[in-house]
């Protein structure tokens, strides 16, 4: 059982006491309607959303070696493949960044006007998604079609609408070419307070993955925005390139840059669920005694 | 706010713990694709006359319309009871046309239990059984390696020995493409012009790394050209999903960017290896170097008929 799920079933079993704080929770078992213009808050996580992770950032990912190896070997250039070119962001990613502001709107049931899903608009690259209310299974499990939003199927539990999303696209989890294959699961929670809505993801995958990979984003109501309608991606010829080609660094590359900005061992860098736990501080701060050890020597040398 | 927003977080908790232990992940695993010698089939609907039909040996695709079927690959043996009864549940017009993507028997086998259901051409006397299309370079090859496992009554009878051969039925015109030398000298890609469906045989497997068969006239250079053919007939509706939809030789419904995906798998793999063996490599060294270790959880197996070993023993050869 990974780390996050012991946390999850101790969590689970804690509230089951009559004192605790969750059972003194007072969610009511309404819906809610998430219709309209939401803009994104960005501050959480910043760095990884808006200018994102640079080369060799795979700090707090709990990617496996088969991930790495993926993500190192990634080169930028291959988005200028004509294949590529109109890619949006898939699933797994899209609700993370740039930002996004979103529009969610309904899809309403034609005779019977009945909610039977929403529709949301405002990814990178048209990347919609389309979530079902109305329990419709999702497509066979071998042999569907996978797609950029995948298949996302949605139910209110106490407030809180958990949508399941299966048959997306081999896609990654970060814009820096951390994979993500389409073989994964990701459960997302809604729940509003207010004029903020935050939607708390949950990814697992059996290719990439050593753990489930969890993130939040937040998003306040602003019905002044104007997500509006945009163009399809035409794809150019951005370079001379040869038919079939597809850029990739060499087995083996690593990307140092940032380890060596940090002061920190590179293995600091490259993720892993390893790194995702506090007591991972105490090795990160004796990885920067040792830097600093090693500068201080280096000082006296010269 | 403050504590109302992390009583809230709180019961997401919950709610993750109660999911994630009762309902979620039912999905987050490896497919599990039919076995080999399944008699199971699945019915995977693709566009309004176009249907495929999976089988543990490979996929059919179904073209229906007034005039008949048409049927390309009939799977392996043991399902040909199961694919029969789909066939009748699609149509109530029999076959007019079968057409082998390629002669191994994974997507022949079932030509007999097929033909025995179609529509001959001709009448009285003259009265032929029902066309089964194929490349002639396959005909050598059943003749000399697959005589014992597919009668010769259901070998193509309709062979042609271009680059490609045309066909207009139920009102769409359908293309069979030979390509050259990629899983074996045989293969052939179909083409629905007006359903915009691509049929292509093993040259696109998604389920598995590309088995080809040098011995047979196959190569992993011709299965990237193949691979390439097909990505330049795609074209996709809309941020590169929807238009063109391709049936692979095995495994899941597809659209362009997974064959742009695994076109760029097996290029990337095909450089690694033809990297080390310019560097003198041994395959052992090769092997040690896991140059598909980012791929394997998707398209390799540690057993079977073609193993990721065999691949990657497969890809160095080709380069020695």
């Amino acid at each position: 059982m990974s780390r996050t799920r012991q946390f999850l079933l101790i969590f689970f079993l804690s509230s089951l006491n009559p004192f605790s704080v969750l059972a003194q929770n007072n969610i009511s078992n309404e819906s809610f309607d998430l219709a309209g213009m939401w803009a994104a808050l960005v501050l959480e996580d910043w760095y990884d959303r808006v200018p994102g992770g640079g080369l060799g950032d795979y700090i707090g990912i709990p990617i496996n070696e088969a991930g790495r190896q993926k993500a190192q070997t990634w080169d930028a250039s291959i988005l200028s493949q004509p294949e590529r070119q109109g890619q949006p962001h898939p699933a797994q990613y899209s609700f993370r960044g740039p930002r996004p502001d979103l529009r969610f709107e309904h899809i309403l049931e034609p005779i019977t006007d009945r909610l039977i899903g929403y529709r949301t608009n405002g990814t990178f690259g048209r990347a919609d998604r389309t979530i079902w209310l109305d329990g419709r299974p999702h497509p066979d499990e071998s042999y569907g079609l996978h797609t950029w939003d995948g298949f996302s199927t949605g139910e209110w539990v106490n407030g809180v609408l958990i949508v399941t999303t299966t048959h997306m696209k081999y896609g990654v989890y970060q814009r820096n070419g951390v994979p993500a294959s389409p073989y994964g699961v990701m459960t997302e929670y809604f729940f509003r307070h207010g004029n903020y809505l935050t939607m708390l993801s949950h990814i697992e995958d059996p290719v990439y993955l050593e753990e489930p990979f969890v993130r939040t984003q937040t998003w306040v109501w602003n019905p002044p925005q104007n997500v509006g309608q945009r163009r399809a991606m035409e794809a150019v010829e951005e370079v001379d390139m040869k038919r079939g080609w597809v850029p990739h660094w060499p087995l083996g590359t690593v990307h140092p840059e940032l380890a060596e900005r940090l002061g920190v061992s590179l293995e600091a860098t490259v993720g892993g669920s390893v790194t995702l736990y506090p007591e991972y501080r105490e090795t990160l701060r004796q990885m920067r005694e040792e830097f600093d050890r090693n500068l201080a020597v280096q000082a006296l040398e010269q | 706010m403050v504590i109302k927003l992390k009583k809230a977080f709180a019961a997401i908790v919950i709610l993750m713990s109660l999911f994630d232990l009762f309902i979620g992940n039912a999905f987050a695993q490896r497919p599990e694709y039919l076995a080999p010698d399944s008699d199971k089939t699945v019915v995977v609907p693709v566009r309004e006359n176009i249907t495929m039909i999976a089988t543990g040996g490979s996929n059919i695709a179904v073209q229906t319309g007034e005039l008949g079927m048409v049927i390309v690959d009939s799977g392996n043996g043991e399902a040909s009871v199961s694919v029969l009864d789909a066939l009748k549940k699609l149509s109530s017009t029999p076959p007019s046309y079968l057409i082998n993507t390629s002669i191994l028997p994974s997507h022949t086998s079932g030509n007999g239990a097929i033909h025995s259901i179609g529509e001959g051409v001709g009448s009285g006397a003259a009265i032929l059984g029902m066309p089964i299309i194929g490349h002639t370079n396959g005909l050598t090859l059943l003749a000399t390696r697959f005589a014992d496992q597919i009668p010769f009554d259901f070998w193509p009878n309709n062979a042609f020995f271009g680059d490609r051969k045309d066909l207009f039925f139920n009102g769409e015109g359908i293309e069979m493409l030979h390509q050259p030398n990629a899983i074996t000298e045989s293969d052939i890609m179909v083409y629905f012009r007006k359903s915009d469906v691509l049929v292509t045989g093993s040259i696109f497997d998604i389920s598995a790394y590309p088995h080809f068969y040098p011995d047979l006239g196959g190569s992993l250079q011709g299965v990237i050209d193949g691979l390439n053919n097909i990505i330049d007939i795609c074209i996709a509706e809309f941020n590169q999903q929807g238009g063109t939809l391709v049936i692979p030789g095995r495994g899941r419904l597809a659209s362009e960017s997974d064959v742009v995906e695994y076109r760029d798998m097996v290029t990337i793999i095909r450089d690694r290896v033809q990297g080390m063996v310019k560097e003198g490599k041994t395959f052992q060294e090769v092997l040690a170097a896991r140059p598909s270790l980012e791929y394997d959880a998707i398209y390799g197996r540690d057993s079977g008929e073609w193993t990721t070993q065999m691949f990657l023993e497969a890809v160095y050869n080709e380069f020695q």
